[in-house]
């Protein structure tokens, strides 16, 4: 899309007035926007259509229109989180870091999207601005919190978009809507502009359909060059995670890690014996973070959350300080067992989620004979390796008769590039991929 | 007197809820205690692990 606009094949005007119109066609049945921008976004490419007429180069996201989560700051908007807390906050007064790096490459925003509520949730389902439905079942959620920035992309209404990944919030949505993202390492990318949830935890990263695609954005926001395929993905040491990763999902999750393991040759699995610990820390910590954050709006505007998220941070605001402190020092033992894990492995392989979408509205689901909260359990296998901190490819598995199931790359701290290479090649032997674009409208 | 785990909690939130003025008639009490009480297996769970005595928190 942007070679065609820089080799003048088409404009960043035409690439944006068809977003808009895919908006409009779509968007009613899928709510993924919360707001969309089309003044500014028209004033954005008529200014790359004159750079590229006057000779120039505007960078290698030339035209492209992409969408922002809704809690990144828009110049002159209010920064929203998904919330009302938030409605009388003053106007942003300049763009959030990743969105000035994407237009300052040359891409072009075209709106906000949906998530849950301050970012404290896995399916999307937001009080105040309804449900994003997932555009390959509109009876079902396309996961959390960036559901709507993945079903932005995943509908086709636009190529790019940004998230946020706290717990899971952008390997969940990749993985039910069928598309790529990633959570870099914590502390690669700016969290300037982003609105806050748990600061321990927290990373913001790209969605994108193509693993190519992915990979060029995530070069833009890195602010690194974009890199090939390493080249020796063959001779990488990859392991499948076994032991609390394969236990508690259905098949159709279990086929997805099948797929990419065969894919891969994989033979060699690798156990986390802390796995379910660090997903306990990271749930005590993201509560008491959390509630913390929220405490004073919490005092007086109870009423004005979301009922889904109220009580959750009111607990977390109660806890003993002990419990969050203990959380956190358990960071060192989980640390430790990454550390040797990769000291053997350079990827490790898990699924991304246990199931694939549920029904909006749905509260429980029967695993291996247990009824589970569907909400809190859809991030089971992506929490615990929030706790480490490293990098996560979320790479998806489509079907044409199924839903989409998703798995993720874990590599060691600053990795990104041979997990996106090795995304590459997966979808290059045809193992992952979005698949053709669902019929939405 | 003693009480069983429960009561504890509860006790607890209502407590601690008055100390902060955080408004627990306008919360679902059920859901909170709820949440509370997984945070607290999770803490039991977390501190049954050895953790190194140089353990940064």
């Amino acid at each position: 899309m942007a070679a065609a606009v820089r080799a003048k094949r088409t404009t960043a005007a035409a690439l944006v007035s068809d977003a808009f119109a895919r908006i409009a066609a779509d968007d009613p049945a899928l709510r993924a926007f919360t707001a969309i921008f089309p003044e500014r976004a028209h004033e954005t490419a008529a200014r790359i259509d004159a750079t590229i007429a006057a000779g120039g180069d505007p960078g290698p996201l030339a035209g492209v229109p992409f969408a922002a989560k809704n809690l990144f700051d828009v110049r002159g908007v209010i920064t929203r989180a998904g919330a009302t807390i938030t409605a009388d906050d003053p106007p942003a007064a300049r763009d959030a870091e990743l969105i000035r790096r994407f237009e300052a490459a040359g891409a072009v925003l075209v709106g906000v999207t949906n998530m849950d509520e301050l970012a404290f949730g896995f399916t999307t389902e937001n009080a105040h601005d309804g449900a994003t439905a997932n555009p390959h079942d509109h009876a079902r959620s396309a996961g959390g919190s960036s559901g709507g920035s993945a079903a932005a992309v995943a509908s086709g209404m636009v190529p790019l978009s940004l998230g946020s990944d706290t717990n899971g919030s952008i390997r969940v949505p990749s993985a039910l809507c069928g598309i790529f993202g990633i959570r870099p390492t914590f502390g690669t990318l700016s969290l300037a502009g982003a609105y806050p949830f748990v600061t321990s935890l927290d990373t913001v990263g790209p969605f994108a359909r193509t693993a190519a695609d992915l990979a060029r954005a995530y070069a833009v926001l890195a602010g690194t060059p974009e890199t090939a395929a390493e080249a020796n993905l063959g001779s990488l040491r990859i392991a499948r995670l076994d032991g609390f990763f394969s236990e508690g999902l259905l098949p159709e999750a279990r086929d997805a890690v099948d797929r990419v393991c065969a894919a891969l040759t994989i033979s060699a699995r690798h156990t986390l014996p802390s796995a379910r610990r660090a997903r306990e820390a990271a749930f005590t910590i993201t509560a008491a973070e959390g509630g913390e954050r929220h405490l004073a709006a919490l005092r007086v505007r109870a009423q004005d959350f979301d009922f889904a998220v109220r009580d959750r941070l009111i607990a977390g605001a109660l806890m003993p300080a002990n419990w969050y402190i203990r959380a956190r020092r358990f960071r060192t033992v989980f640390d430790a067992e990454l550390r040797e894990a990769f000291a053997t492995y350079d990827v490790l392989v898990a699924p991304a989620t246990p199931y694939v979408a549920p029904l909006l509205g749905q509260r429980t689901i029967v695993i291996d004979g247990v009824e589970t909260d569907v909400r809190s359990n859809v991030g089971v296998f992506t929490q615990p390796i929030t706790l480490g901190g490293v990098p996560v490819v979320a790479v998806p598995v489509t079907a044409p008769d199924r839903l989409p199931a998703g798995v993720q790359l874990i590599g060691p701290a600053g990795s990104e590039a041979r997990l996106l290479a090795l995304a590459a090649e997966l979808e290059r032997l045809g193992a992952v991929g979005a698949g053709a674009l669902p019929v939405v409208a | 007197m003693e009480h069983d785990d429960r009561t504890v909690a509860r006790l607890a939130i209502e407590a601690v809820a008055a100390q902060l003025a955080l408004p627990l008639e306008r919360a679902d009490r059920a859901v909170v205690l709820a949440v509370y009480e997984r945070l607290a297996a999770y803490a039991a769970d977390i501190a049954s692990a050895d953790l190194p005595r140089d353990a940064d928190a």
